[in-house]
């Protein structure tokens, strides 16, 4: 490998990062991804299998992942943890019977080897929604504040309105950079 | 509402008038050679018309047929062709020119009407609160699982016929009704190959699930028919080329000979009808 070859891999992997968005079906894993990405998000369908995009953010080269959050699918998500820089959390704040469900994924992950001391954001997602528990009330829901192996945040977001998105992001890749 | 209309009527008589005494090609608007060349004219004109766009709340160029279709919303009211062309009729015309004119403004509002159609169907977010929706539901469980009852509303057994979770309707999403619709007309008409299909797609390795692979091919016809100008042609290039590719193979596997084309073409083709 010559010299500027090496520099310039280096350079390119200084600015580009492997993210990962998980969570349960119907939190909003597409449509914060779409959003972000500038796109529409009124016609979001499920995910069957994955979708990549590339977003940028603070000059970041943002490769994500977005992997459907079905039940059936979730024991492919580990085919995916492999080189992974930053994971996304994606919370439905206002699906109050599924918190239980949501905390015991996500759990799981913080457990995973290949994940671990993996920066995470959790986003605290459909904030536009009247029944929307607060970005505060999630994190105790979850226990967040006995992660102690990594850095983490939540952030509370509307996909809807792209409010909180850009923070939540700019958040991660300052973590990463 | 009815301002509009007249508005717009007489947007439309100004614009004839405007090509009836400078283009060339209301000649072959007129003479029926490009019928659809006139729903263009019609349609790039009202986006391009401040008024207009203002209207629709949309930019100019971005996507005529979108902005054609939010317009339509206030078409109901325009689909007696005749007032519009009586309007049109400034003594100038001849009657084939006419009859040329009234197709064109006829076929503009049928593919506005029917594109609105469906986009009203999409927009129409599921709710346990109506009747018909929950009885399209229920339908479609009926149909693809006779033998299974399904007791609860939200329960693990919806995933038996693809959806995600316990509750179908957090996956129709930005699909809406239209989703279900689509889901239901499948199992009602070709009942056998939906259980089949349903059925296959419950394999160990190379399951997928069914209902919501529907959701997503809704998805994709629709936004194949509301489609960008400047897309059109490319998106009918395409499914042209392909559906030749298609024909072709049918060819050589059946060994067709010339005098069998037409036979072959139209059963071919009466596979997309």
């Amino acid at each position: 490998m010559g010299l500027l070859t090496l520099l310039r891999k280096l350079k390119r992997s200084d600015k580009e990062a492997r993210l990962l968005i998980l969570g349960l079906d119907n939190s909003g894993k597409t449509s914060c991804l779409r959003k972000l990405a500038d796109e529409d998000i009124s016609q979001t369908t499920p995910t069957q299998g994955f979708n990549i995009k590339t977003v940028m953010s603070s000059g970041f080269k943002l490769n994500v992942w977005d992997i459907g959050g079905q039940k059936a699918i979730r024991p492919y998500w580990q085919n995916y943890f492999e080189s992974t820089d930053g994971l996304v959390y994606v919370i439905d704040s206002s699906d109050q019977k599924r918190l239980q469900e949501t905390s015991v994924e996500l759990n799981q992950l913080l457990e995973e080897e290949k994940l671990s001391g993996v920066p995470i954001m959790v986003l605290a997602n459909k904030q536009d929604l009247l029944n929307a528990l607060s970005a505060k009330q999630i994190a105790e829901e979850l226990g967040l504040h006995s992660i102690r192996d990594r850095t983490w945040q939540i952030q509370a977001c509307s996909a809807k309105t792209g409010e909180g998105l850009q923070q939540g992001m700019e958040w991660l890749v300052n973590t990463l950079g | 509402m009815l301002a509009f209309v007249f508005s717009y009527i007489f947007f439309l008589y100004k614009y004839v008038l405007h090509l009836i005494t400078g283009r060339t090609e209301l000649g072959d608007v007129l003479t029926g050679k490009h019928t659809e060349m006139m729903n263009r004219k019609v349609a790039s004109l009202i986006t391009t018309n401040k008024e207009y766009s203002g209207l629709c709340g949309k930019s100019r160029d971005k996507n005529t047929n979108e902005v054609v279709h939010h317009l339509s919303l206030d078409f109901d009211n325009l689909r007696d062709e005749n007032k519009v062309t009586d309007v049109l009729n400034d003594g100038k015309l001849t009657t084939q020119q006419l009859s040329n004119l009234r197709l064109s403004i006829q076929q503009l509002i049928n593919v506005n009407f029917s594109i609105n159609t469906l986009s009203k169907l999409r927009q129409e977010t599921f709710s346990y609160e109506n009747v018909q929706h929950v009885k399209l539901l229920d339908e479609q469980w009926r149909l693809l699982k006779p033998d299974v009852h399904r007791g609860e509303r939200v329960t693990e057994k919806w995933q038996e016929v693809g959806y995600q979770g316990k509750d179908p309707t957090t996956d129709f999403r930005g699909m809406g009704v239209l989703a279900l619709k689509n889901l239901v007309h499948f199992a009602d008409n070709e009942t056998k190959t939906a259980r089949d299909i349903l059925e296959e797609s419950h394999d160990v390795d190379h399951w997928y699930p069914f209902s919501v692979a529907g959701i997503n091919f809704t998805s994709e016809i629709f936004n194949l028919l509301v489609t960008s100008e400047s897309e059109v042609l490319e998106l009918f290039s395409g499914i042209y080329t392909k559906v030749f590719k298609q024909f072709h193979e049918q060819w050589k596997e059946e060994g067709c000979t010339v005098m069998q084309f037409n036979e072959k073409k139209n059963s071919f083709f009466s596979l997309f009808k």
